[in-house]
């Protein structure tokens, strides 16, 4: 899959934009490394209802924290193809 | 975190490479919104920073020692032996902040046609005191 595709998962996710009905929206990332050579692992970024990343406390309470879902994590995870769907400003594909 | 070459930035980079002739410079942006780059992304998707001190960057189109390295076969983030460019390597692009914001990734648009070249996020938000400095080291990297 593509990084940077549009998916939706079964995970009933509180604050997650959610189509057809039950299905959380996120986006695929593929694993990459940051500036310092860390490896971050491919997983679903969740998004809110703008579009934007969801956030939640961590566990200790101390910061917040994008919810990505490990691939592991993600139910049905599924390929989004109609962007009309996107709640996210000036997203499309183009003729 | 990996960068997105959105569908936009995909017909916008076929068609240099196909009609060639004069290019357009790209301009480099930092963004202040939490937005993980998609593939259908357009420049209105990502909310622009704006703390003192900033202003986007322009990215000539041109190979040299202040510009982009010619492209070589040595590729280090995607996988061996892929081709990779650097702009002005060793010397990144910097921003000194003298307000507060906390910056999420940058983007590559075009200066001319607009169109978002590519996005990155990074690994973890920066964020941006007075006073602080955030730099971005463009390297555009090809793989199959």
């Amino acid at each position: 899959m593509r990084n940077g595709k549009w998916v939706t998962v079964a995970n009933s996710i509180p604050g997650a934009h959610v189509i057809g009905g039950n299905r959380s929206l996120g986006i695929y990332q593929r694993a990459g490394k940051d500036a310092q050579g860390n490896t971050t692992p491919e997983h679903v970024a969740i998004v809110r209802t703008d579009g934007t990343n969801l956030t939640r406390l961590s566990d200790d309470g101390n910061r917040v924290e994008n919810v990505d879902l490990s691939l592991a994590q993600c139910q049905d995870l599924q390929p989004l193809d109609d962007l009309s769907h996107v709640p996210r400003p000036g997203s499309h594909r183009p003729a | 975190m990996s960068m997105v070459c959105p569908h936009e930035g995909e017909i916008q980079l076929q068609t240099d490479l196909v009609t060639g002739g004069s290019l357009e410079n790209w301009t480099l942006k930092l963004y202040k919104s939490n937005t993980t780059p998609a593939e259908g992304d357009t420049a209105v998707t990502y909310t622009e920073a704006d703390f003192t001190g900033y202003s986007a960057k322009t990215l000539t189109r041109s190979t040299g020692s202040t510009t982009w390295s010619t492209p070589a076969g040595s590729g280090s983030v995607l996988e061996s032996g892929c081709s990779i460019s650097t702009y002005h390597s060793g010397t990144p692009q910097s921003w000194s902040a003298t307000s507060a914001q906390t910056i999420y990734g940058y983007f590559i648009i075009g200066a001319t046609s607009g169109k978002v070249i590519f996005a990155e996020k990074f690994a973890s938000a920066v964020s941006l005191i007075n006073p602080s400095t955030i730099t971005v080291q463009p390297s555009f990297e090809l793989a199959t």
